[in-house]
């Protein structure tokens, strides 16, 4: 069964088929179809054979577009459900064909650096990735500037991957996969590229930027894409990992949570957490390892399930009360008991409490990273777990618990309901039954997993507990605090004053050489026309012209002749 | 590889030349007077074709000399680098035939007839260049192309025209007197003025400082109409001509004629090892890494938005020269397929700034607000194009760019690779903003605007058509770009130059 269609067909062809289709296709129909082939898509991923298929030449060089091991097919799977996800939640919150279309367009990129085998179709898809991403943002923002800015820093992230792989080409003489990339300047220049997408540290300004600022459909399934795919791309690059990496990653961890729970803007908040626990995946893949790697991939997985819940409760809770900050909400438990529940579980998911899937990917990170000897490493993604829970205790207490509803607000609609409930309940199923997921998952990596031995309880435990006396002795402050500005605030005048002073110096350049050249057509005039000066007129040129072709004319035929 | 003799190079660049009687003649009689100039178009690509066809087989095209004075000779010889050049040339003089028609009759513009004859004998011209198979039949029909284009950008007749066709004449005729010198200089070191693949020998090299004051004045003297810095000043005051003018003379045949000419200085004349030799070719590839930067960031303060593609223009042809002065296969093919990949995107970026003035007289950038909704194919043809010329994937410009990096960086240059890839930062700089307040204007009224004033969205089929088949070849070209004659005539370029 598995036999002819499976393998002919690199799946991000199948999502950009869907995107056309459904931007034409009457609402309900099209975006049921969406779901329905979103579905098909990831059960085919699942059973698709192991192995490069799909080898053949672009642009005159070998690739290789539908490559299938561990990693791919389990980012596929994921990208897969988050089309079905962006979809169902893009009707749910009832907007229109178009902003679904350019979601499953998007998705479909992704899907494409996913399964390429090589690094020239990856940078092609990484950036069609960015492209369509940037159509998409603009598409529903209420800042059209962010979204050139984010075109802008995806360029800068595209450009150092491009020289980054042009270089290891150089070095190697193809682009198909081998053991990473060429060590020195290549692995540099490509770190970088990748550092963009997925958000390393002093590279991750434009997320914050940007997707709080999308319209609510829009953050949930940029929030599950282009970081993952980013982060997916290290194992790619640095298969035996990279210590370096490692620590950026713990950098990113500390940073994102520390910096999120100054946020009073809810998706500004949840922004910073995507850079937080991408940090976890960038240390488990920095670190190398099969545990490290296995936990870092099935944190990718259980990460997009309750972050893009998060952003789905975020959306529905401004949907509703036309508030994007924490100050300007509050007591939403009561209205929307529905939205309440749901929220807790993907709270209880990110702050890795036992039962639900976070719990279960985390400990993997955490463990992986001890047993590869990185102790510094291994404080700061605890310690990042004790803020995860302080930032999302003020999160859930000032917009559910504290002060009234400023409106009688609807809690979850029906198909709301469907998509947040389907989504919830994969986070409690996975993580009570982790099983699941590690059949898709590394064998050896999954062997030296420990899901539920008592330290991980306790970890766990030590973690919530910190978390929570804090947040008690600290709630009133971090209502009121401010946040402090993030490193665009350095970024963004910088570049400016750049741009500015570039194209101020290279039009002085363009003056002082237009003005040369006004001094020498003086003088030819002068030589031309002898006494004052002036100008061929227009009359003479003309008839020069005409004698010209007729003398052309006439040579021609002159040919004839001889 | 055979060479024929043929009269087929001589009707390829005769035919429009011939045309240019007839359409004088139909003055009165618009429609057989533009009959007059598609039916030289046809025959133009037509024979053009087949001589590409032949070259792919591995034949050279020769017409019979004329001989003027013992030694000086004019010469037609169709080759790859030729038969690139002329290919590119037709195919969009076929499609420019259309989109002026349509252009002139909208705009109901006056003196079409001169118009069009002098479009015929440009062509003529510029087919001219492309066969000529020394540097005498090069200078020749340089100087012609210089003549033959004047009234076209003095067409309008307002002082601003006067003035650019003024400085268009006095810089270009300035660089023909810098070819004829260094044509002189290379006829009296080498006995002869022939392109040979490969170099003309050690003739040259045995004399370093003439060879090297020849070169300078060869591609300074081409330099001129490939707009390379500083002598780039001549073409955005060009852009007061007609936007046909500037689409198909300014962004294809004038300023390619120039960079081709430099083509066959490095590639026929000199040589990649005198080049490297003689020292010549990295200077000019630090002028061309200049110009790509410069006339890049000097785009981005233009609010005219033809004189912002112009630098865009002068920008992308440093690209090839890049590519060429560095002379490495590598990146003599990446600049090759540059050549042709730049000509489609260029041409359908200025069709649809002429088709914007056209239907709704907006000339300038900040005018473009909104205007997605009422030309919204239009300007996603314009949004592919300048994503190709961005270097985005599956439109022409990511292949040729690619292969330009391969090579920069092969032959150990990373500087001028970066250079290459900051010059891309700033033509997205330029073109995505333009885009995205096209399609998504801060103010929902700048949309909204656009159905108040016209009844009817999109435009005359005349000037679409070329749009969209411009950008759907830039496009082909960019996902299969091995299907395309272009490159196997650049593979054949690199195999038989180096």
């Amino acid at each position: 069964m598995t036999a002819l269609l499976p393998t002919a067909l690199p799946p991000a062809v199948v999502l950009f088929a869907l995107a056309v289709i459904t931007d034409r296709l009457p609402r309900r129909l099209g975006h049921v179809l969406a779901v329905l082939v979103s579905l098909s898509l990831a059960a085919w991923l699942l059973t698709v054979p192991a192995g490069l298929h799909l080898r053949t030449t672009l642009f005159g060089f070998e690739v290789v577009l539908f490559a299938v091991d561990i990693y791919s097919r389990l980012l596929g799977v994921t990208l897969a459900f988050v089309a079905t996800v962006g979809v169902g939640y893009t009707f749910a919150v009832g907007d229109d064909r178009r902003q679904t279309a350019l979601a499953l367009a998007y998705v479909g990129a992704g899907l494409g650096v996913a399964f390429a085998g090589d690094w020239l179709s990856l940078v092609v898809f990484w950036e069609l990735m960015a492209v369509c991403a940037t159509v998409f943002v603009w598409y529903r923002t209420s800042d059209r500037r962010s979204g050139v800015r984010y075109a802008i820093y995806h360029e800068l992230g595209a450009l150092a991957l491009i020289a980054g792989v042009v270089t290891h080409y150089v070095a190697v003489g193809t682009f198909l996969f081998g053991d990473g990339v060429t060590p020195g300047l290549p692995a540099l220049l490509v770190a970088l590229g990748i550092g963009l997408n997925a958000c390393f540290l002093g590279l991750h300004v434009w997320l914050v930027d940007t997707y709080p600022r999308t319209h609510v459909a829009t953050s949930v399934v940029l929030a599950a894409v282009t970081t993952k795919v980013g982060v997916y791309t290290i194992v790619r690059a640095f298969p035996d990992g990279q210590p370096a990496l490692a620590y950026v990653g713990g950098g990113m961890v500390l940073f994102g949570v520390t910096l999120a729970v100054l946020q009073s803007d809810m998706r500004r908040l949840l922004s910073y957490h995507i850079v937080s626990q991408v940090g976890y995946m960038v240390a488990g893949f920095g670190v190398g390892g099969a545990l490290a790697d296995a936990g870092a991939m099935a944190h990718l997985v259980n990460n997009v399930l309750y972050k893009s819940l998060l952003f789905m409760v975020a959306g529905v809770v401004i949907v509703r009360s036309g508030e994007e900050s924490l100050k300007d909400v509050g007591g939403l438990a009561r209205t929307m008991p529905k939205t309440a529940v749901v929220f807790a579980v993907a709270v209880f998911s990110i702050a890795g409490l036992p039962g639900f899937n976070g719990f279960i990917s985390k400990g993997m990170v955490i463990d992986g990273v001890e047993n590869a000897g990185f102790q510094a490493l291994w404080w700061m993604l605890v310690l990042g777990g004790v803020g995860t829970v302080l930032s999302f205790a003020k999160f859930g207490y000032y917009a559910f618990l504290h002060g009234d509803p400023s409106g009688d607000y609807d809690d979850l609609r029906p198909t709301e309901l469907a998509v947040l409930g389907s989504v919830a309940s994969l986070c409690v199923v996975l993580g009570v039954a982790p099983s699941l997921l590690f059949d898709l998952l590394p064998a050896s990596g999954v062997a030296a997993a420990k899901p539920f031995s008592p330290t991980q309880f306790l970890k766990a435990g030590a973690v919530t507990v910190t978390g929570l006396v804090v947040f008690a002795a600290t709630y009133a402050r971090l209502g009121t605090i401010r946040p402090v500005p993030d490193l665009d605030s350095v970024y963004h005048p910088l570049g400016r004053r750049l741009a500015t002073a570039a194209t101020a110096g290279a039009v002085a350049i363009d003056a002082a050489i237009d003005a040369v050249g006004r001094t020498f057509a003086l003088a030819a005039y002068r030589l031309l026309n002898g006494r004052a000066g002036g100008e061929p007129t227009s009359s003479s040129i003309g008839f020069g012209v005409l004698a010209l072709a007729v003398t052309f004319v006439v040579l021609l035929a002159l040919f004839f002749v001889l | 590889m055979t060479e024929t003799t043929s009269v087929l190079p001589l009707i390829a660049v005769g035919a429009s030349a011939v045309a240019v009687v007839p359409i004088l003649l139909s003055r009165s009689r618009p429609n057989l007077r533009e009959g007059w100039t598609f039916a030289a178009a046809l025959v133009k690509f037509g024979v053009v074709l087949l001589l590409v066809s032949g070259v792919r087989n591995g034949t050279t095209y020769v017409t019979p000399s004329l001989q003027f004075v013992p030694g000086v000779e004019l010469v037609l010889r169709v080759d790859a680098l030729g038969a690139l050049f002329a290919l590119v040339a037709s195919a969009l003089w076929l499609v420019t035939c259309l989109y002026s028609v349509g252009y002139m009759r909208g705009l109901d513009e006056a003196n079409q007839t001169r118009y069009f004859a002098a479009f015929a004998g440009s062509m003529s011209a510029t087919i001219g260049v492309a066969f000529a198979g020394n540097l005498v039949t090069v200078l020749v029909a340089y100087e012609l192309l210089t003549l033959a284009t004047y009234p076209l950008v003095v067409h309008k007749r307002t002082t601003e025209a006067r003035a650019a066709g003024r400085k268009y004449v006095l810089y270009t005729l300035a660089g023909g007197l810098a070819v004829f010198s260094g044509t002189l200089l290379v006829y009296a070191l080498t006995g002869t003025t022939a392109f040979t693949p490969g170099g003309v020998g050690d003739s040259l090299s045995a004399n370093p400082v003439f060879a090297r004051a020849a070169f300078a004045l060869l591609v300074g003297g081409f330099g001129v109409k490939a707009a390379l810095a500083p002598l780039h000043g001549w073409l955005p005051d060009a852009m007061v001509a007609p936007t046909p003018v500037s689409s198909l003379l300014h962004a294809v045949a004038v300023v390619k004629s120039g960079v081709f000419g430099i083509a066959r200085v490095v590639l026929y004349v000199y040589g990649t090892d005198d080049l490297t030799s003689l020292g010549v070719g990295m200077p000019l590839a630090v002028l061309a890494a200049a110009t790509m930067l410069f006339a890049a960031a000097l785009a981005l303060r233009q609010t005219s938005l033809k004189r912002g593609l112009a630098y865009s223009t002068v920008s992308q042809l440093s690209y090839i020269l890049l590519g060429l002065a560095v002379a490495t296969p590598g990146t003599i093919r990446g600049a090759l397929l540059h050549f042709s990949a730049h000509a489609f995107m260029k041409i359908a970026l200025f069709f649809c700034a002429g088709l914007v003035y056209v239907e709704t007289h907006v000339e300038t950038i900040a005018d473009l607000r909104g205007i997605g909704r009422r030309l919204p194919a239009t300007m996603t043809a314009f949004a592919v194009a300048s994503a190709g010329l961005v270097g985005l994937p599956f439109v022409a410009g990511f292949v040729s760019k690619w292969y330009l990096l391969v090579g920069l960086v092969a032959a150990a240059h990373p500087l001028l690779a970066g250079a290459m890839l900051v010059a891309g930062l700033l033509k997205l700089l330029f073109f995505w903003p333009i885009v995205s307040a096209a399609f998504f204007p801060d103010d929902a009224s700048d949309g909204a605007r656009w159905d108040r004033e016209t009844r009817q969205t999109e435009a005359d089929w005349r000037l679409l058509v070329p749009v969209l088949l411009a950008v759907a070849v830039a496009v082909g070209y960019g996902i299969v770009p091995t299907r395309f004659p272009f490159f196997d005539l650049a593979d054949r370029i690199v195999e038989v130059a180096t």
